[in-house]
C-alpha cells in the first residue's frame, strides 16, 4: 500500500484541528473535549465564531497518550486533564532540551579535563 | 472452556467491594505495565490483570462470572446452558471466557439480534528513525503493523521537512473498521538518527567549525560541508569562539518550499605542539600584544576575594 506525502496530517503547533476531529483522533466524546476545556487543560484557538472550535494539532499526541493511560489505569476525566497538562509540559521540555543540546559543542571535540596545577598569585 | 480465576489475578477476596477491586487493579497495572516494568513477562501479566479487571469492575459481568462458582484457575468447565441461549445459540468451543463475558454484557445475545454498533478500526502508533538526508528529501518507510490476519507491512511515504520529534497522522490507513465503522489511523513518531557532522534544532542545522587562532583573528575563507555539497564560508576578522555564523537557507527543508538555516559554531583550536619558529612567533606576539582577554573579568571581580 503506497501513500502520498500529501496524505499526512502534521501534528504540530502551526496546524489546527477542529473539535469533532480531535474527539475522533483521541477517541473521546465531543462532550468530554468540552469538559477538558472547562478544566482549562485544552485551550481553543481564537477563530471565526460560527465554526467548530479549533485546537493546535500539537495537542493530539499528549492527549492520545493521556487517554491511553485513562484506559490502562481506569482514570477519571479530571485526572486525564492533569495528566495531559504534564505530558504537554514534558514534550515542551524535551523539545527545549533537544534544542539546547544541538547548540552545545560536540562532546567529541571537548578537551579532556583533569587536575590543573595552580598556586597563589603572590606567594 | 478454561476457567480463569480473576480474583486471584487481582489478589482480592471474592467478596471484595468495587473500590478494593479498583485499588488492587491500579496497583498491579502500575507494577506490570510494559512501559514501567522490565520483567520479561510484564506484558502477559498486565494483560491478565487488565482482563480480570474488565470483568470485575462491571457489576453485570461480575455477577455472571460469580455465577460460575469458585474453581481452580485453568480448570475445564462448561458454561451454564442459559449462557448458550443468551449468546445466540452459538457454540463456546473457540471462545475465551473474557470474550464470552464481553458478548453477554453487550446485550445478552445482542449478536443474534443484529444490534451491532459500528466500531472504528485500531490506530497503529509507531516510531521511525530517519537519517538527516531522508528527513530533508522525504523517503518511503516500511512499517510492520499487527493486523488481525497477522503482521502486515505498509509502505508509507514520509514527506520532506519532518523534524526530530515530529508527529504525523495518516488517516484511514490503520486497522479496518467493524460493522461499517471507519478504518483507524496511523500515527508516526519521527526521530532523527545522529549525524556525524550536523545537529538539528527544528529545521536549522548546526555544526562545529574549528578555526586556528590566526584564522579567527585575521579572518579566513574556509570550505564547509552542507547538505548540498561544500561551500566556501567567509569568516570575518575578529571572530570569537562560540560565535554562530549563519548560512541562510542551507538547513533542512521545511515542507513548505522553504528551508531552515545552517549555523557554524566557531571553536578556536590551538596547536597542541609548536615548532621552534612557531614558538618564537607566539612569544613575539605575547611581547607585542596589549590584548587582555580577562580585562573585563578583572574589572567585575569583587575586591578582597
Amino acid at each position: 500500500m503506497a501513500t502520498e506525502a500529501t496524505d499526512w496530517t502534521w501534528l504540530d503547533p502551526q496546524r489546527r484541528v477542529a473539535q469533532p476531529e480531535l474527539a475522533v483522533m483521541c477517541r473521546l466524546d465531543v462532550v468530554e473535549i468540552d469538559e477538558l476545556v472547562e478544566y482549562g487543560a485544552l485551550v481553543p484557538l481564537a477563530g471565526e465564531g460560527s465554526e467548530a472550535r479549533q485546537f493546535a494539532a500539537s495537542c493530539v499526541a499528549p492527549l492520545r497518550e493521556a487517554v491511553r493511560m485513562r484506559g490502562t489505569y481506569d482514570l477519571d476525566l479530571f485526572t486525564v486533564s492533569l495528566l495531559f497538562g504534564y505530558l504537554q509540559r514534558i514534550a515542551l521540555l524535551e523539545q527545549q532540551l533537544r534544542s539546547l543540546q544541538a547548540h552545545l559543542p560536540h562532546p567529541g571535540h571537548l578537551p579532556r579535563e583533569g587536575p590543573t596545577p595552580w598556586r597563589e598569585p603572590h606567594a | 472452556m478454561k476457567y480463569k480465576d480473576y480474583y486471584a489475578a487481582l489478589g482480592v477476596p471474592r467478596d471484595a467491594d468495587a473500590e478494593a477491586v479498583k485499588k488492587a487493579y491500579r496497583k498491579l497495572a502500575r507494577q506490570h505495565h510494559p512501559d514501567v516494568s522490565r520483567e520479561p513477562d510484564a506484558e502477559a501479566r498486565f494483560k491478565e490483570v487488565a482482563e480480570a479487571y474488565a470483568t470485575l469492575k462491571d457489576p453485570e459481568k461480575r455477577a455472571a462470572y460469580d455465577a460460575l462458582g469458585s474453581r481452580r484457575g485453568g480448570e475445564e468447565f462448561h458454561p451454564p446452558p442459559q449462557w448458550q441461549h443468551d449468546f445466540g445459540g452459538e457454540g463456546f468451543a473457540d471462545l475465551d471466557l473474557a470474550d464470552l463475558l464481553d458478548a453477554l454484557a453487550r446485550g445478552r445475545g445482542g449478536r443474534s439480534r443484529g444490534h451491532t454498533v459500528p466500531l472504528r478500526g485500531r490506530d497503529y502508533e509507531t516510531a521511525v528513525r530517519l537519517s538527516l538526508e531522508d528527513a530533508h528529501r522525504g523517503t518511503t518507510v516500511h512499517l510492520d503493523v499487527a493486523h488481525e490476519d497477522g503482521t502486515r507491512t505498509l509502505a508509507v511515504t514520509v514527506p520532506p521537512g519532518v523534524t526530530d520529534g515530529q508527529r504525523l497522522r495518516l488517516r484511514g490507513r490503520g486497522g479496518p473498521g467493524h460493522h461499517g465503522g471507519p478504518a483507524g489511523d496511523i500515527y508516526l513518531h519521527i526521530t532523527l538518527a545522529p549525524h556525524p557532522v550536523f545537529r538539528t534544532d527544528g529545521h536549522d542545522l548546526l555544526f562545529d567549525l574549528a578555526l586556528a587562532p590566526w584564522e579567527a583573528t585575521l579572518g579566513a575563507e574556509v570550505e564547509v560541508q552542507t547538505l548540498d555539497g561544500p561551500v566556501v564560508l567567509t569568516v570575518p576578522a575578529g571572530t570569537q569562539s562560540g560565535r554562530k555564523l549563519r548560512l541562510r537557507g542551507r538547513g533542512l527543508a521545511n515542507g513548505h518550499g522553504g528551508r531552515g538555516d545552517l549555523y557554524a559554531i566557531v571553536r578556536v583550536d590551538v596547536p597542541a605542539s609548536l615548532t621552534a619558529r612557531e614558538r618564537e612567533l607566539f612569544e613575539a606576539l605575547r611581547g607585542e600584544s596589549r590584548f587582555d582577554p580577562r580585562a573585563t573579568l578583572a574589572k567585575e571581580a569583587p575586591h578582597g576575594h
